[in-house]
């Protein structure tokens, strides 16, 4: 664990101060909950709307089959994925104690017992599961909002948008979104940041999933998501709500990273035939699991291989084993994975929200603190909410998070190439010190030191210019402190 | 078809050789549309579902642009024409409405190839150039009897304000293809849409497209047919790929064509679409022929009866005298059928009016609610959508209003003019019961035109391409950027004092506010000005095309008896000889009329039935009634 900002000290020593006013009234469960909080992974939602691709994401971030998918509407209950030393489901029901719940796996994917509780009657389920991916962060499965069954889109509104003043369980967010019109008006809504209680992009990002079906499973689907991803990402209502849009291609992610050596072995028997026996056996999904054909590959392996894989997957594993790219499972996997865009979404977890998690969950302690004080007003309790608001305030860290917020929204007019500048100093593309600065990663001290001085000197200048207007100075202010801050990261890189 | 034709052609000579050119005309409407028929089909759905592809492979050709990301921007009407062409149609000054003739829009012929370039977003980006549509025409023998294929713009989404624009259209239609990728079930939105579109257009269909890529496409259409029954509204799915159904066009292949899914669903157009259309059409030009060989036969049986029975003679004169006078006075402003019309589109514009103004009201105060109730800034991604879909609802449902009451008002209208026209045909002719037919004719009639006639409430439009494909330019709300609604405390509280910042904040909040019901306000402002021009513009051409059909008809009855009058009176005057003489002419031509009004009505059987049924005996009958 690296180490931590001095914020969540803050907020730590505040939480403690509220749990000794708090004690034996039945907020005392919250304000622990809270604390112990601060010392977990960070805890990310995935939603968006029904058949987006959520629980598949989940499953390719996790690298393991655990959350069942199906064609049709599947996921109906919000389900906790999180780091454990044994294997467990609970079960959190709206009445009575949470309990332990026993579970099979078919092909892979979780089949709790709920015995006999229906799925209305539950809270959330909490799943924990030893993952390293899960020790970086918690995942958090929710049903999709605008479902036919007017049930589960309100089981998934609940939680995302908790009873008013709640705060939300999720630090931070992953948007799924599938191939949008710019003019659809429910573009927008798929972007609900206030529902989830957060009113900073940067802890927001957008998937741009199902990637591998844009264009019906053109060969270049990948490219033309690539291209649709790009446009949003220009969109200034998603810049406004979230930090990038990535496009990934779940399936692929998810079926590549666990692509067993059989499953080449199939692909690499379709792949020797002829041009035009690939052409016919691939070119519907009926035919690929049902059509006779000569090539030495049985039906019950190819209808096997199209539900891992998809049409998409098929066709480009036989492309590239065909062109010789790959030669076994491993480096197929591999192809597969580097293609889907994961490693990008994963890029930016891990530095976008990974990066930023002392900042998150001081926001999110926050929240909880000030909805219980809220609650009850007591007078020590004022003192704390007091306190609580002179850190919101005092903390460069949340200084930041409001810039980007208004330098996205508009709200502090700088030149386009100051904005951009200041997005970057402000970590929206990645935390790293060398990507603050706009360096390659790899540049050194010398380069670094260099950088730096010229922005503070750019900032320090903006913020001293009589001709600036109130907003900007402000901005320039917090930007010439984000700068003095690096430079003490860049001391401790020296050290 | 082509019997009907014949017929029409036929009942023309005999109505030229009267001299009526008042009922050749009206036979000539009846012959265009037999000749050039039409059947609009208008293919809907979600962005980015398949729309053009659909319609490219059914045509075999590259009409409609397909791409990745941009989607099509204008919507295009493919017709069959003897060589391939393509037309840009754009109004003049921008500005198009329900009643827009034809002849007012202005046409520009470009290279069917480079069609592509200027219907898609990338070239017209938010329709710069003001386009109405795109008019391709293609040799093809599947858009034969006049099948139109209505590509949409998926813009917007099936929920958003440009869907109520669809919705509209719907009910000019004659069928609807509603098109649904097999990646994923209904969504609600779009069961939503098709429960809407049902209320306005009997023909449905929906279809499933890109089964070539989804392995679960079976598994999809069972759980959509299961939505559409729990939602009430069964409607058949046909499972198609695009992709195959192309590569069956490229490779001449009868299986792939197969495999493709379109057979069934190119067999559902030809026969329930483009058959019924024709069936249609061939039933009117029917029902026109026959009322045209009534009216050319009633002058003819006057004068008979007369010459058969001098003694009666005065007697039927007076009667005669009654029937024309009954037809003076349908023809007169006192009409009842006329005071019924212009009573119904009077309360009609009112009605439709006030319940628009009503649900904007109602709307207003729940959109100022929510405003005061949150901050604008922190709500007003949810918000603009919500008032969109709210807007959208309440313009359907007044639409709605609108269809059916104006179909309601012109079937009274029918009713009251048929009633009228029964006293006439009662004084007529009392001893001949054929005459009656004419009368029940009216009522079936109304029945089986319905709709398609020209006398059926807002089908009444269909003709007009103006109102099928109505692209009014809404604007958005307006006047309220990402910088007025920031949430700029933030910044401002970095160097500002607790209690400075608290206020500012509450007087930003309030500032806010107000812009946003501004906004608002002007929003609505704008939608019921122009949805009002709109029904009004409906609501005027409804009733003049209502007015001019019965006044036609009027005109024609009137003609008829007073030349039936004139007849019996010159009867009176006959000696003997020229009596006998001329009885046996009136016989023959009475008789090949007779026959004439028999083999039309076996083109449309339920006409005969229908009369039949009603107790009067048939055609057929008269001539021997007549050589008693």
């Amino acid at each position: 664990m690296t180490e931590r900002s001095p914020v969540i000290f803050e907020v730590r020593r505040l939480l403690d101060a509220a749990w000794g006013v708090f004690r034996g009234t039945v907020a005392e469960h919250t304000i622990d909950d809270a604390r112990k909080r601060l010392d977990e992974p960070l805890r990310v939602a995935i939603a968006g709307k029904v058949k987006a691709g959520k629980s598949t994401l989940l499953n390719a971030l996790v690298g393991e089959e655990l959350a069942p998918t199906d064609a049709g509407e599947c996921t109906k209950i919000v389900t906790w994925y999180r780091n454990g030393l044994g294997y467990k489901v609970i079960l959190e029901p709206k009445q009575g104690p949470a309990r332990q719940i026993p579970f099979q796996r078919e092909r892979g994917a979780l089949d709790p017992d709920l015995g006999g509780t229906s799925a209305e009657d539950v809270v959330r389920l909490i799943v924990e599961w030893p993952s390293a991916a899960l020790r970086e962060m918690s995942l958090i499965d929710t049903p999709g909002i605008a479902s036919i069954s007017t049930d589960v889109s309100a089981r998934a509104h609940a939680f995302l948008t908790p009873e008013t003043g709640q705060p939300s369980d999720a630090d931070a967010v992953i948007y799924l979104m599938r191939h949008l019109h710019q003019t659809d008006l429910r573009f927008l809504e798929t972007f609900r940041a206030e529902d989830v209680g957060i009113d900073t992009p940067l802890n927001a990002v957008a998937v741009l999933s199902r990637a591998d079906e844009v264009g019906s499973g053109n060969i270049d689907a990948l490219g033309s998501a690539a291209r649709i991803a790009e446009r949003y990402r220009r969109d200034d209502r998603i810049r406004r709500a979230c930090q990038t849009v990535v496009p990934v291609a779940g399936l692929l992610a998810a079926s590549g990273a666990a692509l067993r050596e059989d499953e080449y072995r199939a692909l690499a028997r379709i792949a020797a035939g002829t041009r035009e026996q690939i052409d016919e056996l691939l070119l519907t999904a009926d035919r690929l699991a049902r059509a006779s054909t000569p090539l030495d590959v049985l039906d019950i392996e190819r209808e096997a291989l199209l539900e891992r894989l998809g049409m998409f997957g098929v066709r480009i594993s036989v492309a590239l084993i065909r062109r010789g790219s790959v030669t076994n499972a491993l480096s197929l996997a591999q192809e597969l994975v580097a293609r889907s865009g994961l490693s990008e979404l994963r890029h930016v977890l891990l530095h976008q929200f990974a990066g930023r998690r002392d900042v998150l969950q001081a926001r999110s302690a926050l929240a909880t603190l000030e909805t219980v004080i809220r609650a009850a007003p007591i007078v020590p309790a004022q003192r704390l909410l007091a306190e609580a608001e002179r850190i919101t305030a005092g903390a460069h860290e949340f200084a930041e998070l409001h810039l980007v917020s208004a330098l996205r929204t508009g709200a502090v007019k700088l030149r386009p190439d100051e904005l951009a500048a200041a997005d970057l100093l402000l970590g929206s593309t990645g935390t790293d010190l060398p990507t603050r600065l706009g360096l390659p990663p790899d540049a050194d001290a010398a380069a670094l030191s260099n950088q730096l001085g010229l922005c503070l000197t750019r900032w320090q200048r903006r913020a001293q210019n009589p001709l600036s207007s109130r907003e900007v100075v402000e901005a320039a202010t917090v930007l010439v402190r984000t700068c003095e801050g690096l430079y003490e990261q860049l001391a401790r890189r020296r050290v | 078809m082509t019997r009907a034709l014949t017929f029409v052609d036929l009942t023309v000579q005999v109505a030229q050789a009267a001299g009526r050119e008042d009922l050749v005309a009206r036979l000539g409407r009846a012959r265009s549309r037999l000749d050039d028929p039409e059947a609009k089909v208008l293919i809907v759905g979600e962005f980015k579902q398949g729309k053009s592809s659909l319609v490219n492979a059914l045509v075999a050709a590259t009409v409609c642009p397909v791409d990745d990301d941009i989607a099509t921007a204008v919507p295009t009407v493919v017709r069959w024409a003897e060589t391939a062409n393509a037309e840009l149609v754009s109004s003049p000054d921008g500005e198009v409405s329900v009643d827009t003739p034809e002849s007012k829009l202005v046409r520009r012929t470009v290279d069917i190839n480079q069609l592509s370039q200027h219907v898609t977003e990338g070239s017209n980006p938010a329709n710069e150039q003001r386009l109405i549509r795109a008019d391709v025409g293609l040799p093809r023998a599947i858009l034969t009897g006049g099948l139109a294929l209505i590509d949409t713009p998926g813009t917007g989404g099936l929920d958003s304000a440009h869907a109520t624009i669809t919705l509209r259209a719907l009910s000019l239609a004659d069928a609807v293809v509603f098109v649904t990728d097999a990646s994923q079930e209904f969504s609600e939105p779009e069961l939503q849409f098709l429960r809407q579109a049902r209320q306005l257009c009997p023909n449905i269909v929906v279809v499933l497209t890109k089964i070539d890529f989804y392995p679960e496409w079976r598994r999809i259409q069972e759980i959509d047919r299961g939505h559409l029954q729990r939602a009430g509204i069964e409607l058949p799915i046909f499972a198609v790929s695009s992709l195959l159904r192309s590569r069956a066009t490229q490779a001449d292949s009868k299986e792939l064509n197969a495999e493709s899914g379109y057979p069934p669903f190119v067999s559902w157009l030809r026969s329930e679409v483009v058959g019924k259309s024709e069936l249609l059409s061939a039933r009117v030009a029917a029902n026109d022929s026959l009322a045209v060989l009534e009216q050319l036969q009633s002058p003819l049986a006057a004068e008979r009866r007369t010459l058969a029975d001098p003694e009666k003679a005065r007697e039927i004169v007076a009667e005669l005298e009654r029937a024309k006078e009954w037809a003076d006075r349908l023809r007169s402003q006192a009409a009842r059928w006329q005071l019924t019309l212009g009573d119904g589109i009077g309360d009609l514009t009112s009605d439709i009016d006030y319940d628009l103004r009503s649900r904007v009201r109602i709307l207003t105060k729940e959109a100022e609610e929510a405003i005061d109730g949150h901050d604008p800034a922190d709500f007003w991604d949810e918000f603009e959508p919500w008032l969109y879909r709210r807007c959208s609802a309440e313009v359907v449902a007044n639409y709605t209003e609108l269809y059916q009451r104006s179909n309601a008002l012109a079937s009274v209208v029918s009713e009251h003019f048929a009633e009228d026209e029964s006293n006439i045909a009662v004084q007529f002719a009392i001893n001949d019961p054929t005459s009656l037919v004419g009368s029940l004719r009216t009522n079936a009639a109304i029945e089986l035109e319905r709709p398609g006639s020209v006398a059926g409430g807002v089908t009444a439009l269909r003709g007009s391409y103006g109102g099928i494909l109505m692209v009014s330019f809404f604007g958005g709300l307006v006047g309220l950027g990402g910088a007025l609604l920031a949430p700029g405390a933030g910044v401002v509280g970095l160097l500002m004092g607790r209690k400075t910042l608290k206020d500012e904040r509450e007087r930003q909040l309030l500032q806010r506010r107000s812009q946003a019901k501004n906004a608002m306000r002007k929003y609505l402002d704008e939608l019921t000005f122009q949805v009002n021009k709109d029904s009004k513009d409906a609501l005027r051409l409804i009733h003049r095309q209502l007015r001019d059909a019965f006044m036609s008809r009027a005109d024609e009855l009137q003609r008829s008896t007073t030349e039936a009058l004139a007849a019996a009176q010159q009867a009176v005057r006959q000696d003997q000889s020229t009596r006998e003489q001329r009885l046996k002419l009136l016989d023959g031509e009475i008789a090949r009329l007779t026959q004439i009004r028999t083999q039309v009505s076996q083109i449309a059987p339920d006409l005969a039935t229908a009369a039949a049924a009603s107790g009067v005996v048939a055609v057929t009958n008269v001539p021997a009634g007549t050589s008693r």
